[in-house]
């Protein structure tokens, strides 16, 4: 399935003395299957535009479209649509409200009127797929999980609707570093399995292994788009927008700046290994002690 | 010890009779003056320990003493609290006032410090945090980082000589946690504030003056920045991760390349790989 979003602004409370515009005159397709990143900081409207890819809110201008049908549009049905396109929010977890984890999980297949077996199959798939697997797990309250369990909970409740398109906002924030790389192998294996995966992240360490493509928002549009080695070959402009670069392009940055040779192509810990590596092979053989 | 303001003597400490000990016999006394980090996965008992110093919890076994005084001890509490502040995880959950000023001053009022002493008070910990051209704001409409500052001023007015942060910047955007970590060790390395650091990004400690590795309820690797950061295979163990650049630099020094061990840094690194180039 293919979402366009068609020059899509969004306007909260327009008319009032509150009115804001958080997305401006963005255009952006979400291709089937890819890794797509969303980078910007607090405000840039990101969160706003990730809503718009499952017709939570509604475009005060432009259209979303999904294979080619506007989603707003009379007799289109927004069930499907929400069905197919999982959005998990920030901090989830919040939202965990059912007795047990079984009954959360369920809640959202429920809703669809599947019969109770089905519902049952797709609890204890969705269970498995984000690992919470211990014996009896399913039948404690969500409130007596770790966090990162919690997460990994609100996760489940997402894929339980087999979803096609995943769209993430910011999912391993405030984790601690071990339970943030298993959300992160969680996201990446979902998409080697096929799903489409938008993820909104601040950790451009994150978006230069996982991303196939990255979109950075400023100010409510969109200001750069492409892979991430074309991003990040950018990191000055990326810092001037307030944004972070990986701590190895900033490596490379600062190498540039000193006069050293040092590739542009080095936004991934690999990358940094090999092309130092060869910075210092190259130097010995120039006779620098 | 006189020049310490934390000293934990063996220190442990359960939830309740029947809970396991979330901090297991903890040894640990914190000179004045100092920025201290302290790193551990979630559940490690490094909350608790944060909530240990400044008296909010008080110990199951061992003592805890802040500025010489007992936490044990009620009569000490209030000073203890005035003299060590706490800075939360969530911004919203701490600002209480519809305007800047008054949440700084909120405090104060509880403190019972004189009305005429308190616009300076005030304005003096904005002006430390750079927030003090937001002080008629609403609190509301800040961003993530503005508000942790806000509430650093608050903690700031009641002129505390150490400030605990318990994950202070985990919540905030990387502009926020620069802004925060920034203002903080502004007011650690000029007003001499002592700083008690938690949080799980290693970034966030590379800095500082002593490093704590927190597992199980136990303090597992202490020392310099350099020290710990250096033992990949420990911080593993415990399920942290070394800085991407202190990892680097290993793998780079196990190839043979002639780095000087302990390069934690994007600034330090590119400094060593360029004298090679």
């Amino acid at each position: 399935m293919l979402i366009r979003l068609d020059h899509v602004t969004h306007t909260y409370q327009p008319g009032s003395p509150f009115q804001a515009t958080a997305i401006r005159d963005v255009t952006l397709e979400i291709r089937p299957g890819e890794f797509l990143a969303l980078i910007g900081h607090t405000g840039c409207g990101k969160s706003t535009l990730a809503q718009h890819i499952n017709g939570l809110l509604k475009p005060t201008e432009g259209r979303v479209l999904l294979d080619g049908k506007d989603i707003h549009e009379k007799g289109f049905s927004k069930k499907e649509l929400r069905r197919a396109v999982g959005l998990v929010f920030q901090y989830p977890e919040h939202q965990l409200f059912e007795e047990t984890v079984f009954k959360d999980v369920a809640f959202g297949p429920r809703n669809l009127g599947l019969a109770e077996n089905e519902i049952k199959e797709r609890v204890e798939e969705a269970l498995e797929r984000v690992g919470l697997t211990d014996p009896g797990i399913a039948e404690k309250s969500p409130f007596e999980l770790s966090g990162g369990q919690m997460r990994r909970a609100a996760m489940a409740g997402v894929l339980a609707m087999r979803p096609e398109v995943l769209v993430l906002d910011e999912p391993a924030a405030g984790l601690d570093p071990q339970s943030r790389e298993d959300m992160l192998q969680l996201i990446s294996h979902l998409h080697s399995q096929g799903t489409t995966v938008v993820m909104i992240s601040h950790s451009m360490d994150d978006v230069a292994r996982f991303a196939d493509r990255a979109v950075v928002m400023e100010k409510g549009a969109i200001a750069m788009e492409g892979a991430p080695e074309e991003i990040f070959r950018h990191g000055e402009r990326l810092e001037s927008m307030g944004l972070d670069v990986p701590s190895v392009c900033r490596i490379g940055m600062l190498l540039r700046g000193k006069g050293v040779a040092c590739p542009e192509e080095m936004f991934r810990e690999d990358q940094a290994y090999d092309a130092l590596l060869a910075l210092w092979k190259g130097g010995k053989a120039h006779g620098v002690q | 010890m006189a020049d310490a303001i934390f000293t934990l003597d063996h220190v442990s400490f359960a939830y309740d009779e029947d809970a396991p000990l979330a901090v297991r016999d903890v040894t640990l006394s914190v000179p004045f003056g100092e920025f201290h980090a302290v790193l551990g996965r979630n559940g490690s008992g490094k909350s608790t320990m944060a909530k240990l110093m400044n008296g909010l919890y008080t110990p199951t076994e061992g003592t805890v003493t802040v500025c010489g005084m007992d936490t044990r001890d009620e009569k000490n509490t209030w000073e203890i609290r005035r003299r060590a502040g706490m800075v939360f995880q969530n911004p919203d959950n701490q600002l209480v006032a519809t305007v800047v000023r008054e949440d700084v001053a909120f405090g104060l009022e509880n403190i019972g410090v004189p009305t005429e002493e308190m616009p300076g008070r005030i304005e003096r910990a904005l002006v430390d945090v750079g927030m003090m051209e937001y002080a008629e704001r609403a609190p509301h409409l800040l961003s993530g980082g503005q508000k942790q500052r806000v509430a650093i001023a608050g903690v700031l007015a009641m002129e505390p000589e150490a400030i605990i942060f318990d994950e202070s910047t985990a919540m905030l955007d990387p502009r926020g946690r620069r802004e925060v970590l920034n203002a903080v060790k502004r007011l650690n390395r000029d007003k001499g504030i002592t700083v008690i650091w938690i949080t799980h990004f290693m970034e966030e400690a590379v800095e500082a003056d002593r490093v704590h590795v927190m597992h199980d309820g136990q303090i597992v690797m202490s020392g310099m920045p350099r020290e710990v950061f250096t033992q990949e295979e420990k911080l593993r163990e415990y399920r942290l991760d070394a800085p991407v650049t202190a990892r680097l630099a290993r793998r780079l020094r196990k190839a043979g390349m002639p780095l000087p061990e302990g390069i934690l840094t994007p600034e330090e690194m590119a400094e060593e790989v360029a004298k090679l180039c």
